[in-house]
């Protein structure tokens, strides 16, 4: 068994390294030989790819390989002009006193400062080091290509950036593109794709964009036509607003389940989202035993005089407990969760939290699903302490992005059939049918949990944390 | 020496007027999307002799507002505006209340299952905590007005 599950471990690692690994050979021999047939030499390719990946042949992820397959496919990579090139180089086309922000130079140099005046075509900037007096020749243009949600790309030199908007000077006129309408962007300093000092320093949202934080949902559905798929359930965006999931492994196991999600209060802007949802889960043949193991510790035996919680008592398992070996019913679960993002005030990314409490029927007709004895004479009943009454969780759960593709991600509950599981026998009852359903662990029922969550490419995500299950992974297809 | 000072003031004069154009053009943009995204909402601002004017916007032309008071439309001019907030309804208010609520829900369940036999005043006083700890947290997220900038300028 043991070496069962290092062999799955090794292979799921694997899995996951492979998800963007380095450029394929059989994906560089493509591309060089579909440039080759589009008329680029070697240097114009390799022109072509710092452009606009940041990066030489050699240095490619295997998603941007394919993305470059692409272009050339469809004809939508055109060879850079050298004419074009260097004015794309040139001079900054606009410069004003007044004018803050992070200045980019030919020589490579960065400098965050103030325009204090333009004189002879020299700039002093004021920054935190001291005043420079700088030729204005030296300044590196910063463009922008910005790709809204309705499909508009807009290119040209960025004039401005606001906490809301930014104001880009096409060649058709100035364009004023909001934030939160982005889909995708991509700076130019000089001409060359800025990838590491814009995306590390500054950004304004992280690639993983969270509908739920460990397992608790937050109130962000999936993006309309947007398929889901986890380690435990798959699930797709209809609209921006309603979204609906199952979970695969009950599926198979004759217990069919939905669980529609609606986002029924939404107010957005640049700086800041919230929102409200409300979700209910049905299940059609849920196990009797899955409600018996969750709330074994809400189960008492009593023996000799003694009364001891189920979890706690050795020798007795859920077949001896359970009133039908096979019993299953309705279950339904219903959630209401409050949400709310907001920019960083560092520049990085946004910050959230969601608050939120679920209910169940787990406890209708409770005494219905245990035996009233054991085969050993023992009595068995459900514990009449008031925080029995009612299955229930709320949680406060809080992300943090600490990168474009790195996200902190931490959650608080209080919850009356919560208890923790050691990394085995999580893994254990994963592997035994796609579910976490275990009647094992310790009792905890107010606890917390922390951890990371990293964007491997545009579509695959993976966490890690300390509870179960402890690692999370799901795929995000966009437009599916 | 003529012809460079008239190559300089020229130089300068160009200079000087791209934040002028830049302003025109960028706040003919702001004004449409503020068409676009809140005609039919109730929006605020302040006019100038700093008096508040909220009413439902109805239309943005180029010099002005259409606001409807109580049903009938007013015209405001909209040169000497910057900002534009949008309040927050009623549902605002009761996701307000909402987060309120789940607040005292979840100081309920945890003092429960923190104190076995948790009297009535423990229940009351950590609910109550909950409630108002959610309830500002709640009003401070939901209940706070939007404020949409309709100025030209192009950075902060």
């Amino acid at each position: 068994m043991k070496i069962a599950k290092y062999i799955t471990l090794v292979l799921f690692s694997a899995f996951l390294l492979a998800q963007d690994g380095a450029i394929l050979p059989g994906q560089k021999s493509a591309i060089q030989s579909l440039s080759t047939a589009a008329g680029f030499s070697s240097a114009d390719l390799n022109t072509y790819l710092v452009q606009n990946y940041g990066q030489t042949l050699g240095g490619l992820s295997r998603t941007q390989g394919a993305s470059v397959i692409k272009e050339f496919q469809t004809g939508s990579a055109s060879k850079p002009v050298a004419a074009k090139q260097e004015a794309d180089l040139a001079v900054a086309s606009i410069l004003e006193t007044g004018m803050k922000k992070r200045f980019h130079f030919r020589d490579g140099s960065v400098r965050d400062g103030e325009i204090l005046s333009i004189e002879n075509e020299t700039v002093a900037i004021k920054t935190s080091s001291g005043t420079f007096n700088i030729p204005s020749d030296q300044f590196l243009s910063e463009t922008a290509e910005i790709k809204n949600k309705k499909g508009e790309l807009f290119k040209g030199v960025v004039l401005g950036e606001t906490a809301e908007e930014y104001i880009i000077r096409t060649s058709f006129g100035d364009a004023v593109v909001q934030k939160k309408d982005i889909q995708s962007m991509k700076r130019y300093h000089g001409g060359i794709l800025d990838r590491r000092s814009e995306e590390r320093r500054k950004f304004y949202q992280s690639e993983a964009q969270l509908i739920s934080v460990f397992m608790d949902p937050t109130a962000f559905p999936l993006t309309g036509n947007t398929f889901y798929v986890s380690g435990l359930s798959i699930g797709y965006g209809l609209t921006d607003r309603f979204m609906i999931t199952t979970k695969f492994g009950s599926d198979f196991n004759n217990d069919l389940n939905l669980h529609p999600r609606m986002r029924f209060y939404h107010r957005k802007s640049a700086e800041k989202e919230v929102a409200a949802t409300w979700g209910v889960g049905i299940h059609r043949k849920y196990p009797s035993k899955s409600v018996i193991g969750k709330y074994s510790h809400a189960i008492n035996i009593k023996r000799a005089g003694k009364t001891t919680p189920l979890n706690e008592v050795d020798g007795l398992t859920l077949d001896s407990v359970a009133f039908e070996d096979n019993g299953r019913r309705l279950y339904a679960e219903a959630f209401l969760v409050f949400s709310s993002r907001r920019v960083n005030p560092t520049g990085r990314g946004k910050i959230g939290w969601s608050l939120g409490a679920k209910v169940s029927n787990a406890f209708v007709g409770r005494n219905d699903i245990i035996n009233e004895v054991t085969a050993g004479g023992d009595s068995i009943s459900w514990s009449e302490s008031p925080k029995y009454s009612v299955p229930f969780r709320t949680w406060l759960s809080l992300e943090y992005d600490l990168r474009k593709d790195l996200k902190f991600v931490g959650s608080a509950w209080v919850d009356n059939g919560y208890k923790t599981l050691s990394f085995g026998d999580t893994f254990d009852d994963y592997t035994d049918n796609f579910a976490l359903d275990s009647p094992g662990g310790e009792v905890s029922m107010i606890d917390f949990d922390f951890g990371i969550l990293y964007a491997v490419n545009e579509s695959f995500r993976v966490g890690l944390h300390f509870q179960q299950p402890y690692i999370d992974f799901y795929w995000e297809f966009f437009e599916f | 020496m003529n012809k460079f000072l008239f190559s300089i003031l020229l130089g300068c004069a160009v200079l000087a007027a791209q934040p002028g154009t830049n302003i025109q053009a960028v706040r003919a943009i702001r004004l449409q999307n503020l068409k676009q995204d809140y005609t039919g909402s109730t929006i605020r601002f302040i006019v100038p002799g700093s008096t508040s004017v909220m009413g439902v916007l109805k239309d943005v032309t180029d010099k002005n507002f259409i606001i409807s008071h109580n049903g009938s439309p007013a015209v405001y001019s909209h040169k000497e505006i910057n900002y534009i907030f949008i309040d927050p309804g009623f549902t605002g208010k009761l996701m307000a209340f909402g987060v309120g609520l789940l607040g005292g829900a979840a100081g309920y369940m945890a003092v429960i299952i923190a104190r076995e036999n948790a009297n009535a005043s423990w229940k009351g006083v950590v609910s109550s905590l909950g409630l108002a700890l959610g309830g500002r947290i709640g009003f401070k997220t939901f209940y706070k007005p939007i404020k949409v900038d309709i100025s030209g300028k192009t950075r902060e």
